[in-house]
């Protein structure tokens, strides 16, 4: 799935102070393209991030995925739409603590009321090393593992995007290592559009395109 | 004391809402416990007042403590619950405040201060707020259902102390939980027992959150069965508890509309063992006449029920009747039976029996006409026999078709006084055979003789009692007629008592109706209450819950998702409470009735099914709208 950005703005406001955390972005993704998000904190990436996903609604500009107005839709076909299209990974994993790893992995497909289609879950669980861990609860998994199931559960759609946002931030270096190559080769082998949020140098550099974020502007490879 | 006020006041400002929101979830438990105990304690003395009989009074406080002091019951026992669930609910929001408090150094001892100042000042809060509103809620019940409601202070000494214990208890067992691990441990809930995955959203919903929530979930079934199970048992209770229990009860009467019948104040000469009815009564010709012109049904006469006839019997052989009046003289059963006195003694030489041969007693007897015999009893006699006195009805316990014995039945006219009843008393001496019998267990279980044959050798006997029907439609002015002229004939003696059921019926449905009324006020009220309980039930779920919704959302739900699962799982609550309470009510009814005696489907089907249904849908949809309401201000 191909994306636009076209002058991406978001402003928030607290009463009278408002604070614009993103400028005029504007940039394109083709499909299957791996990109890594950086900068510094508090300079507008995760921001980007949470619009692309439909997470935050934007102040001004628009997001075309292929042809579709990403911003012009409702809040609920917005929903619908990053149900079906867009997987994202969190620092902070997002697992649902009372649900084992197994639904947590399969939550989108059931609220796609699908019953789940486990022959694809279980390609996904053997191809991220969790099928000891399935009916594991989140609280009884290392970071590690319970990033690979906030993976898992992003990719069990198949998505055609996937946002990731400071997924190794809480992950030692063993770990970063590996969860940056199984994003990478997932994506690859799945045709998904790739986009990395990270501060860490060494993560985006593995990126063969890298766009910065400066104070809400978004500089790197834009075109 | 400095650093506790300083954080207890920071508390305040940065959490006032969550605060408000715990006071209020206890004032509201607190407020349901006190008003209960109030305006139960209120009905029962308004019950009192409202049927002034020692016996009744006694009846109806049994009935209503049977149904109201266990409902009374359950509602403390679900305010406790409540109160531990707020307690539990206001902890854990405090938690992660408790763990930084820790990590910076607080003692447990400080942080325990910290904890059980700040959960007194919310108690003392909800106690004051609750006061008020139960007094409120209390006095407006009573304004609407015409109840004084008084004000007791022990129930608020009670709610208090019991409210407090809870709270203290809840609060010392879950820090010492707190305790158990270092501040530092990670909050994420890690459940107790492993499970197999589910994957259906509502069934994976419902076992990841239902152990979870399983104490807020406990307290909305219980409300839910709470106010099903009252309105069950309300729609029930005050038409049973008008009914049976009371002389002027119109369905113990069946369609008679009006009686008349001997009081009291018979004259008995006893030393003639005879009860002496003459020109006592309803006066015969005068009763007939009325019946015939304004075209009634006689649904009972009698007119012997004073009047015992004697029987002779032999000594020898088996003679079951004899053994029998044996039987129940020994166990002073048998009134006016007598063995060879000289009073006897004169009476048979009057009927010109011979004492020594035979015995004298008199047995337990109705008088009945053929018709009445035929459709009480379903016997069939011949008509002739039965009229002229040759043939009677007995019990099958003692007597058996064929026997026979002689019968003495005293005859006088309207000169007889008990002066000279002993001159002028006369008896027809006469052989009886028992033609027919019917099947009792009772000791002393009538014989039945032929009332058309009383009245034939007895002229001047009047009716003792009489029931009768409207057969045909009268206007008003012809039943104002009736009850004029059927009141003149009861005037004629003080013992004559005089019935107008058709009256009786509209003041006894009046008082139903009144009944009814103050019930459905009360309950309806309590049900309000309990559905803000509900409310609040579902307010702590979704607010403790939040993050998972968020967590959907991120995933792809809309807040459409959301309300769906949180429906979803109130309406399994609801089912069950339902459920439960429509069971439990419709037992506690079957179990009245049985004690009661009194058939009851009429009230079933009249009042509880249609009202049960009616409450039903009312909850459905005060459920699913309380739901909606809760998530919309949670803003999901």
């Amino acid at each position: 799935m191909k994306l636009r950005v076209s002058k991406l703005s978001k402003v928030f406001s607290n009463g009278s102070v408002e604070v614009q955390a993103l400028k005029n972005c504007s940039f394109s993704a083709n499909e299957g393209e791996q990109i890594a998000v950086t900068g510094s904190s508090g300079s507008g990436k995760s921001t980007l991030l949470h619009l692309l996903g439909g997470l935050e609604m934007a102040s001004s500009g628009q997001i075309f995925y292929d042809e579709t107005d990403f911003t012009a839709l409702s809040q609920s076909k917005c929903d619908s739409f990053r149900l079906k299209n867009i997987g994202v990974v969190f620092q902070e994993f997002n697992l649902i603590p009372e649900m084992t790893a197994y639904e947590n992995i399969l939550l989108p497909l059931m609220l796609l009321e699908k019953y789940p289609d486990r022959t694809y879950a279980n390609e996904l669980i053997d191809r991220l090393d969790l099928f000891e861990r399935t009916q594991h609860f989140p609280g009884q998994l290392s970071g590690g593992q319970q990033q690979r199931v906030a993976i898992a559960r992003a990719l069990v759609t198949r998505p055609k995007i996937l946002l990731c946002d400071e997924p190794t931030g809480n992950l030692d270096a063993k770990n970063t290592n590996n969860v940056i190559t199984l994003l990478q080769e997932t994506a690859k082998d799945l045709a998904v559009t790739l986009i990395v949020v990270t501060h860490d140098k060494a993560v985006a550099d593995r990126f063969p395109r890298i766009l910065t974020v400066s104070d809400g502007i978004v500089g790197g490879d834009v075109v | 004391m400095r650093k506790y006020a300083f954080l207890i006041s920071n508390d305040i400002k940065v959490n006032f809402k969550k605060r408000l929101g715990i006071v209020i979830c206890l004032s509201l438990f607190l407020t349901s416990f006190l008003a209960v105990i109030w305006y139960n304690d209120s009905f029962h003395y308004h019950l009192g007042n409202m049927f002034n009989d020692a016996y009744e009074l006694q009846n109806r406080t049994r009935i209503s403590d049977f149904i109201l002091v266990p409902m009374t019951i359950c509602f403390v026992f679900t305010s406790v619950i409540g109160i531990v669930s707020a307690t539990v609910y206001s902890f854990k929001q405090q938690e992660k405040t408790f763990r930084l408090l820790r990590c910076i150094g607080f003692s447990k001892r400080k942080t325990g201060t910290f904890l059980i100042i700040q959960e007194l000042s919310i108690w003392l809060c909800s106690l004051l707020l609750s006061v008020i509103s139960a007094y409120g809620t209390v006095q407006f019940i009573g304004r609407v259902s015409g109840i004084d409601c008084h004000f007791e202070v022990f129930p608020i000494i009670a709610a208090a102390l019991i409210s407090l214990s809870c709270i203290v208890i809840t609060n010392t067992v879950l820090l010492k939980k707190f305790y158990i691990h270092s501040p530092l441990r990670d909050n994420m809930y890690i459940p107790k027992h492993r499970r197999k995955s589910v994957f259906t959203l509502k069934k994976c919903w419902h076992k990841a959150f239902g152990r979870k929530f399983r104490l807020q979930n406990s307290i909305s079934i219980l409300l839910i069965f709470l106010c099903t199970a009252i309105t069950v048992i309300g729609s029930f209770l005050p038409l049973f508890n008008a009914r049976g229990t009371t002389w002027n009860d119109p369905d113990r009467v069946g369609d008679t509309d009006y009686a008349l019948f001997i009081g009291a104040g018979n004259t008995t000469p006893e030393e003639y063992f005879i009860q002496f009815p003459a020109g006592q009564g309803i006066d015969r010709n005068k009763a007939d006449d009325i019946i015939k012109r304004y075209g009634l049904e006689v649904k009972n006469n009698e007119g012997g029920t004073l009047f015992q006839p004697f029987f002779l019997t032999s000594k020898k052989g088996d003679n079951v009747l004899l053994k029998h009046c044996i039987e129940l003289e020994k166990n002073d059963d048998l009134y006016h039976f007598s063995f060879e006195s000289p009073l006897t003694d004169k009476m048979i030489h009057l009927a010109g029996g011979t004492i020594g041969k035979d015995i004298i007693g008199t047995m337990y007897v109705r008088w009945m006409s053929v018709e009445t015999l035929e459709d009480s009893y379903g016997l069939n006699v011949d008509s002739e026999k039965f009229v002229n006195g040759y043939d009677i009805a007995a019990p099958d316990n003692y007597c058996k078709i064929g026997d026979k014995f002689t019968v003495l039945i005293p005859v006088f006219d309207k000169t007889v006084t008990p002066e000279n009843v002993a001159e002028k008393l006369k008896f027809v001496c006469k052989t009886i055979t028992v033609s027919a019998v019917y099947h009792s267990n009772q000791e002393n279980a009538p014989l039945i003789f032929s009332q058309e044959y009383l009245f034939s050798v007895n002229n001047s006997l009047n009716y003792e009692r009489l029931d009768l029907s409207v057969s045909k439609s009268l206007s008003d002015k012809q039943k104002e007629s009736l009850d004029k002229e059927l009141q003149l004939l009861a005037d004629v003696s003080p013992t004559l008592k005089y019935l107008n059921y058709d009256k009786i019926r509209i003041e006894f449905y009046d008082q139903v109706n009144t009944q009814t009324v103050q019930l459905a006020t009360g309950t309806g009220i309590f049900i309000i209450i309990l559905l803000i309980a509900v409310m609040m039930s579902a307010f702590v779920q979704i607010h403790s819950n939040r993050e998972s919704y968020r967590l959907l959302h991120i995933i792809g739900a809309d807040s459409s998702t959301a309300i769906v699962l949180v429906q979803s799982e109130f309406i399994r609550l609801l089912k069950i409470g339902i459920v439960s309470g429509t069971v439990f009510g419709i037992v506690v009814d079957l179990f009245f009735s049985l004690i009661g005696g009194i058939q009851t489907w009429d009230i079933f089907l009249r009042y509880v099914l249609p009202v049960s249904a009616i409450e039903i849908v009312i909850l459905y949809f005060a459920v699913s709208l309380s739901v909606k309401i809760t998530l919309k201000k949670n803003s999901i």
